[in-house]
């Protein structure tokens, strides 16, 4: 692998490392960071496929690392797909040429009574489990080979959507309004399965950053207390029970989809010091970046976005301005701020539009000069 | 005050690991005692106090009995405590603030360390706003976070 990538430029990556660590050191750096979550867009940009992206962990880390640097993007590297840890509870994933991980059917989860049968791996158990085996691959190839951009991190990407494929999303939304008892004891069962995987990359590694996402919970599928009951609650169980695994610091929470009901749930979140709240979006438009500086920016670092779907026209402009509105809101938010984009950036996304984000950034995101 | 403390030998191998002497523990102890600035556990009869010392905040969980005092545990974080940023009236603990005879309830405290100040989970007494920080946060969370700041600011 080592041998289709050259060295990192570690002139750019001491420069882009400051720049990572200055909200959370609050030591002003260059200009605000820019993370569009680039995933299989690093593959198909750089010539190979979202099959070699989802199958071979190896080669997706340097790929995002690569594209890190050419982007001058984030100092670090991640790999990830959303129905992580559920495999460990019986889910036959499969990846496609066009997608990540996605659950075969028959679903584990038929009838209630398989609810009840479904055990929930401890810590050795699941990691011996495909995601866990995956994502050691990705990290120890990393830290091998470029330990200068390694972090190890755990995903739960939501745990509502979690539970949901492991049933089906339809059956599993409808039964959170007729027989909610029986998503809370499967919620409870997800939650625990994906804590004791981020333990078992903790126990690995040393510590475990947590990303979390509330992605099919959000305002469109859920009421604001659905949202709470359903997701909020489930994940600072998890983020509890993987602290006292030995598992964290480290929180970046991202509420992808429409917040626009149910943001105010997320006022109540667990902090750690190194904490970044990201919502995606307020009904059909980027989650605006004074409401987040308004409500979170005294207490975390929050990361503002640009609408997903512009990254793929080629209307640069577009996101360029929607990037500078966006860091002309929040940009002084007091404990720092990340632009991004609201989700996944798409795998066919334009490199001209992440140049606009990174060109935003440097005109509109440079600390102390506003 | 004079206090005596039974330590027991689980509990001082403790001490051992995380560099924590009796001193340490009397003073934090007595300040507890004489201050109020304590919680409890009211069915266990256990009562966790805290005090700064030098540039660390010590914690001893222990239990009075007969004029002494049984050690459970005790932990140390380096960071600062400042002011909850977030308190969770809904989300209430088993601890009971002893002053104010409150229910603790969840929630985020800044902290600070290396002059850079971010928020940590806590527990704090919605009326008097004490705060303390939890033996696993202080002992695995904070003590992570206070290396990668080091780090970090290097």
């Amino acid at each position: 692998m080592s041998e289709l990538f050259p060295s990192t430029d570690m002139k750019w990556h001491a420069n882009a490392t400051k720049r990572f660590a200055s909200p959370f050191v609050g030591v002003n750096h260059d200009r605000i960071d820019v993370d569009p979550i680039v995933l299989a867009h690093a593959a198909t940009i750089l010539g190979y496929t979202i099959k070699d992206f989802y199958t071979k962990p190896e080669l997706a880390v340097r790929l995002v690392a690569y594209v890190n640097e050419l982007y001058d993007l984030l100092p670090v590297t991640h790999w990830f797909y959303s129905n992580v840890w559920i495999d460990a509870l019986g889910a036959n994933l499969q990846p496609t040429e066009t997608l990540p991980y996605i659950v075969m059917e028959p679903r584990p989860i038929q009838t209630p009574e398989d609810i009840d049968k479904l055990h929930v791996p401890d810590v050795d158990e699941v990691s011996k489990s495909m995601c866990a085996q995956l994502y050691f691959r990705a990290y120890d190839h990393v830290k091998q080979n470029i330990p200068h951009m390694f972090v190890p991190i755990a995903f739960a990407f939501c745990l509502f959507g979690m539970a949901a494929e492991l049933v089906g999303p339809e059956k599993f939304i409808i039964w959170t309004r007729r027989q909610p008892k029986l998503c809370h004891k499967l919620m409870e069962k997800v939650t625990e399965t994906a804590a004791n995987g981020a333990i078992a990359i903790a126990n690995k590694y040393g510590f475990a950053m947590l990303v979390m996402g509330s992605v099919l919970a959000n305002s469109t599928v859920l009421s604001p207390k659905g949202v709470k009951e359903f997701s909020f609650d489930y994940h600072m169980n998890y983020i509890r029970k993987v602290f006292k695994g030995g598992g964290g610091p480290q929180l970046w929470y991202h509420l992808c989809g429409d917040h626009s009901r149910d943001w105010p749930v997320w006022k109540d979140l667990i902090i750690s010091p190194f904490t970044v709240l990201h919502i995606g979006y307020y009904e059909d438009k980027p989650f605006p970046g004074d409401l987040m500086k308004k409500e979170f920016g005294n207490k975390l670092t929050i990361m503002v976005s640009v609408d997903t779907k512009l990254m793929v026209d080629p209307n640069f402009n577009r996101v360029y301005e929607q990037a500078k509105n966006q860091l002309l809101a929040a940009r002084d938010s007091p404990r720092g701020c990340i632009l991004g984009t609201a989700c996944e950036t798409p795998v066919p996304t334009n490199p001209g539009n992440i140049l606009a984000l990174v060109k935003a950034a440097r005109d509109f995101g440079t600390y102390g000069t506003w | 005050m004079v206090v005596e403390i039974i330590i027991p030998k689980d509990v001082e191998k403790i001490l051992s690991e995380r560099g924590i002497s009796t001193d340490n523990v009397k003073e934090v102890i007595e300040y507890g005692e004489t201050a109020k600035e304590k919680i409890c556990l009211p069915a266990e009869n256990k009562f966790l106090a805290k005090k700064t010392i030098g540039k660390a905040t010590f914690y001893a969980l222990y239990s009075p009995i007969e004029n002494k005092f049984t050690l459970h545990t005790a932990y140390a974080h380096k960071m600062s405590m400042k002011e909850p940023v977030d308190i969770i009236p809904a989300e209430t603990t088993d601890w009971v603030c002893c002053k104010c005879n409150e229910k603790m309830v969840r929630s985020n405290v800044d902290m600070e360390y290396l002059g850079i100040t971010r928020a940590a989970p806590g527990i704090s007494c919605p009326k008097c706003k004490v705060s303390f920080i939890e033996e696993y946060i202080a002992g695995k969370t904070l003590v992570v976070a206070e290396s990668l700041l080091e780090k970090k600011r290097a």
